[in-house]
C-alpha cells in the first residue's frame, strides 16, 4: 500500500531501457519456442496400439518409429544368449506382434501379462525391433502382488 | 483400530473445514475468540492426524491384518525398518502422510507466527486449513488407509521387492513433504492477497519456509535419483518420466522464486511475479500429486489408478480459479516501487534467470502433457521421449549456468561497461581454457560437452574469485588470518554465500551429468567362467555364480574380478534376489564400484544352465560427483539457513567494484 504511495518519477530513458528489456526478453522466448518446436520435429513418436500398428499393414509400420503398448502374452517369453535379449508377444484384444528387444537391460518386472511399451520399427520379417522396453513399475503394489501371493 | 483411525480423519476434516472457516470469518466479524478458536483448531488437526499417523503404524507394527491397507502392504517376515516403507508405499498412506507432515506444519507455522499480524495469520490458516480438509476428505470418504477387510488373511501380501530399499525408505517421504511444504509460502501469499498487505513482509516470512520446502523437495529429487541408478538397473538416474518431470517442476519454478524474492526485498520490484511464482509452485506440486495418482499419463510408475484424480482436478481447478481472481482483484496494489535501471545490473540478470526457468517448465510441462494435447486435438497419442527433453533443455540449462556465473559479479542497478570487461575477462578465460583442455584430452567431436565444461569452468571462476576478493578484503579491514576472515565472511554474509555454496554444488552436478551421459561407454557380453571383457580402462573376468540363502530370499549372485593398469582392484558382484511370494518377479541388485573418475556398473541380465552369465557393463564417468554436488547444494541451503548475526561490525567491500559484500 505504502508502495504505491513512494514511486520514484520515470524518467524517459527507462522507457527506452523497458523497452530493451523487452526485446531481450522477446528474443528469449523466442529462442526457447524455437527449440520446442525444433525437438517436437524430431523426436516425436507415435504412441499405438497393436491394433493399430496391424491395421497399418507391414510396410506401414516400417516407415516409421512407433511407441506400442500392450500386455506380454503368457508363455510368449524367450530368452536369448543368455537373457541379453529377449523374443515375445504382445497382445491388447485387438491382435497380437512378435516383439524382438535388445541393446539395454529387461526390467525386472518383465514377464509374463505384464503391461509394456516397447519403441522401434517393424522389421522386413514382421517382428517389432525394438529398441526400448518399458514394463509398467509395480508400485501398484495392489493388483500386481495378488498374483505373486 | 481401524475405526479409530478412520474416526480420527474424519474429527480432522471437521475441525479443519471449521478452522478454514472461523479463521478468517472471525478477522472480518471481529470476534477475537473465533480466531482464538481457530488457531486452537490448527493444533487439534495436527493431534488428530499425528492419532491416525499412529494409528496405522501400529497396524503395521501388530499385523493387523484386518486393515485392508496393512494386509496388503505388509507381510509377517517383513523387517522392521520397511514398516515405514510400506506405511506411505501405497497411495492411501502416502496421502495420510501428506496429510499428515502438512497438519504438523501447519501448527508448527501456528505456532512460530503466534504474535505474527493476526489478519495475515487468519488467512493463512484458512489456506492451510483448506488443504488440509481436502485431503481429510479424501482420506476419509475416497481413499480411506483404515478400509476393513471382511475377511482377515492369514499373512499380508507384503511389499513389493523393488521398494525393498534404503532409497525406498527416504526418498518417497522427501518428496512428499518437498510438495506439501510449498504449501507455507502458497497460505502466506494467499493471506498477503486476501489482507491487501503486499509489502515484502510475507516475503520476509516465507523467506526460511520457501527455502526449506526447496532444499526438501531438491533432496526428494535428488534420492530418487539415486535410487533409480543404483536399483533399477537401466544405468540412468534420470529418464525424463512423466513422474520425474512432475517432481522437477515445481522445485524449477520455487528455484525462480527463492532468486527473484531478492529482488523484491532489495528493491521492491516483481510483486506480481514474485506471487505468480510460488501459486504456480503449489499449483504444480498438487498437479505433481495428480498426475503421480491419476494415471492420465503413461508412466513407468503406474500408481495404482483410483477415483482420486478427478477430485485432484477440481481441487485444482478451483484453487487456481480463486486465487488467480484475487490476484488480479490486487493489481492495482502491487506495482513497482523501482523500476529496472540497467540491462547490465543484478536485477536484469535475475530476470533473465527467472524467464529461463519459466522457459524451461513450460517446455517440460509441454512435452509432458503433450500425448494427451496430441489425443484431444489429432485423435492420434503422441508421445516426446527423451530426445526430445535433452534437446530442448539442455541448452537452457547450460544458459542457466552461465547466469550463475554472470549473475554474482553483476552490481544493483547499473553496472559499468569497462569495469565489468575487466571482471569478467580472467573468469571467462579460464572457462575457454578448460573447454579447450577437456577437449584435447577427449576429443572435439561432442561440442555440447566441451561448452557445458567451459560455462562450469566460468562459473566456478568467478564464484572462487568473488570468495577470494572477499576473504582479502576483510582480512585487509579486520587483520585476521585467511581462514579466519573466510569463516567470518561466510557467516556474516551467510545468504550470499550460502548461495555460492548451493551454486558450486550445482556446478558439480552439471560437470557429473554431462561427463555422465556423453561419455558413457556400454558394453554387452555372455561369458563362461574364467572368460573375461575389457571396456574402457576396466578388464572384467567373470569368475561364477553361486546360489546362497537369506530369510526370506534366494540369492543368485555372479562374481567379476575387476582389473586396471594391470592390477587387480577387487571384485564386483551383481545378483538376483528372489524374494518369497515374488517368485516370478526377481529383484536386480546392480554390482557398482565407483572411484572419483567413474563408476563401473554392472548389471546380471541372466545365465544357462551350462555355467555362462551374460552381463550388461557400463562404465559412467564422474556419476559420484553428483551425489557429493547434491550434498555440498543442500550443505549450501543450511548456511543461507542459519540464523543471521545482527552485523554490527565493519561491513566490507570489495573495492573493485564499490559494492558492498553485504546480503545478497
Amino acid at each position: 500500500m505504502q508502495s504505491s504511495l513512494a514511486r520514484p518519477s520515470v524518467s524517459p530513458a527507462s522507457h527506452g531501457r523497458g523497452f530493451k528489456l523487452l526485446v531481450a526478453g522477446g528474443a528469449i522466448v523466442i529462442a526457447i519456442a524455437y527449440l520446442i518446436v525444433t525437438a517436437l520435429q524430431t523426436s516425436t513418436v507415435y504412441y499405438i496400439t497393436v491394433g493399430e500398428l496391424l491395421q497399418r499393414g507391414p510396410a506401414g509400420g516400417a516407415l516409421q518409429q512407433v511407441r506400442l503398448a500392450g500386455d506380454v502374452v503368457p508363455g510368449s517369453v524367450e530368452k536369448i544368449d543368455a537373457g541379453l535379449a529377449v523374443r515375445f508377444l504382445v497382445h491388447d484384444g485387438s491382435g497380437q506382434m512378435p516383439v524382438y528387444y535388445k541393446g539395454g537391460p529387461v526390467p525386472d518386472i518383465f514377464g509374463d501379462e505384464v503391461q509394456v511399451i516397447v519403441e522401434g520399427k517393424v522389421g522386413p520379417d514382421g517382428t517389432f525391433q525394438a529398441s526400448t522396453l518399458l514394463a509398467k513399475c509395480p508400485s501398484k503394489f495392489e493388483a500386481e502382488t495378488a498374483a505373486g501371493a | 483400530m481401524a475405526d479409530f483411525g478412520h474416526i480420527a480423519i474424519v474429527a480432522a476434516f471437521v475441525v479443519a473445514a471449521y478452522a478454514a472457516i472461523a479463521a478468517p470469518l472471525g478477522v472480518r466479524l471481529r470476534i477475537p475468540e473465533l480466531v482464538a478458536s481457530a488457531y486452537n483448531a490448527v493444533l487439534g488437526v495436527a493431534i488428530l492426524m499425528t492419532v491416525a499417523s499412529f494409528t496405522l503404524l501400529t497396524g503395521f507394527l501388530t499385523n493387523d491384518f484386518s486393515i485392508k491397507y496393512v494386509a496388503e502392504h505388509s507381510s509377517r517376515e517383513m523387517p522392521l525398518s520397511l514398516v515405514a516403507a510400506a506405511f506411505y508405499g501405497g497411495q492411501a498412506g502416502s496421502l495420510l502422510y501428506w496429510g499428515w507432515t502438512l497438519s504438523l506444519f501447519g501448527a508448527l507455522v501456528a505456532y512460530q507466527q503466534r504474535r505474527n499480524d493476526r489478519a495475515l495469520m487468519a488467512y493463512v490458516h484458512m489456506t492451510l486449513m483448506f488443504v488440509m480438509a481436502f485431503f481429510g476428505l479424501i482420506l476419509g470418504f475416497v481413499a480411506s488407509p483404515f478400509e476393513k477387510l471382511a475377511v482377515v488373511p492369514a499373512n499380508g501380501l507384503g511389499l513389493n521387492p523393488l521398494l525393498y530399499d534404503l532409497g525406498m525408505l527416504y526418498h518417497p517421504p522427501m518428496l512428499l513433504a518437498g510438495y506439501m511444504a510449498w504449501t507455507i509460502p502458497f497460505a502466506f501469499a494467499v493471506g498477503a492477497l486476501a489482507t491487501g498487505r503486499l509489502d515484502a513482509g510475507w516475503i520476509h516470512t516465507t523467506r526460511k519456509y520457501a527455502l526449506v520446502a526447496w532444499g526438501i523437495l531438491g533432496v526428494g529429487n535428488m534420492l530418487g535419483a539415486w535410487w533409480a541408478y543404483r536399483v533399477l538397473g537401466w544405468g540412468g538416474y534420470w529418464g525424463w518420466d512423466p513422474v520425474e518431470n512432475s517432481a522437477i517442476m515445481p522445485w524449477l519454478i520455487g528455484t525462480a522464486f527463492i532468486h527473484s524474492v531478492i529482488i523484491q526485498e532489495r528493491r521492491g520490484m516483481l510483486k506480481v511475479w514474485n506471487l505468480a511464482l510460488v501459486m504456480s509452485t503449489f499449483y504444480l506440486a498438487i498437479f505433481g500429486t495428480f498426475v503421480v495418482r491419476s494415471g492420465v499419463i503413461n508412466s513407468v510408475h503406474s500408481f495404482a489408478q483410483s477415483a482420486i484424480g478427478p477430485y485432484f482436478l477440481v481441487f485444482l481447478s478451483m484453487v487456481v480459479t480463486v486465487t488467480l481472481g484475487m490476484l488480479f482483484y490486487r493489481l492495482p496494489l502491487l506495482r513497482s516501487e523501482n523500476h529496472l535501471d540497467s540491462m547490465l545490473s543484478r536485477e536484469s540478470s535475475f530476470l533473465l534467470n527467472n524467464l529461463l526457468f519459466l522457459g524451461l517448465v513450460f517446455a517440460i510441462f509441454w512435452g509432458t502433457i503433450f500425448p494427451l494435447v496430441s489425443e484431444a486435438i489429432q485423435g492420434t497419442k503422441i508421445t516426446v521421449g527423451p530426445p526430445f527433453f535433452n534437446q530442448v533443455a539442455g541448452p537452457i540449462l547450460i544458459a542457466l549456468l552461465a547466469l550463475m556465473g554472470v549473475g554474482p559479479l553483476m552490481p544493483w542497478r547499473k553496472g559499468n561497461r569497462s569495469n565489468l570487461l575487466n571482471l569478467f575477462a580472467a573468469p571467462v578465460a579460464f572457462g575457454v581454457i578448460v573447454g579447450i583442455l577437456v577437449g584435447i584430452v577427449k576429443g572435439f567431436d561432442q561440442p555440447k560437452a566441451l561448452i557445458s565444461f567451459a560455462v562450469c569452468g566460468f562459473v566456478t571462476a568467478t564464484i572462487m574469485s568473488e570468495v577470494v576478493r572477499g576473504t582479502l578484503a576483510r582480512r585487509q579491514a579486520t587483520g585476521e588470518n585467511p581462514a579466519a576472515a573466510l569463516a567470518n565472511l561466510i557467516s556474516r554474509n551467510n545468504r550470499r554465500y550460502g548461495g555460492y555454496i548451493v551454486h558450486l554444488g550445482i556446478v558439480m552436478i552439471a560437470v557429473a551429468v554431462t561427463a555422465s551421459s556423453m561419455y558413457q561407454v556400454e558394453q554387452m557380453a555372455r561369458l563362461r567362467p574364467g572368460e573375461s571383457i575389457s571396456i574402457a580402462e576396466y578388464r572384467l573376468t567373470y569368475n561364477g555364480m553361486q546360489e546362497r540363502a537369506e530369510p526370506g530370499v534366494r540369492i543368485i549372485e555372479a562374481q567379476l574380478a575387476v582389473e586396471s593398469g594391470g592390477q587387480l582392484q577387487g571384485l564386483v558382484v551383481t545378483d538376483k534376489r528372489f524374494f518369497r511370494g515374488f517368485e516370478r518377479q526377481p529383484s536386480t541388485s546392480v554390482g557398482i564400484r565407483t572411484t572419483p573418475f567413474d563408476d563401473l556398473y554392472v548389471v546380471l541380465a541372466g545365465w544357462e544352465a551350462d555355467g555362462s552369465a551374460s552381463f550388461m557393463v557400463y562404465v559412467n564417468p564422474m556419476v559420484i560427483w553428483i551425489w557429493l554436488g547434491g550434498i555440498m547444494a543442500v550443505g549450501g541451503g543450511l548456511v543461507a539457513l542459519w540464523p543471521e548475526r545482527r552485523a554490527r561490525v565493519v561491513t566490507v567491500s570489495a573495492p573493485a567494484r564499490g559494492m558492498a559484500v553485504g546480503r545478497a
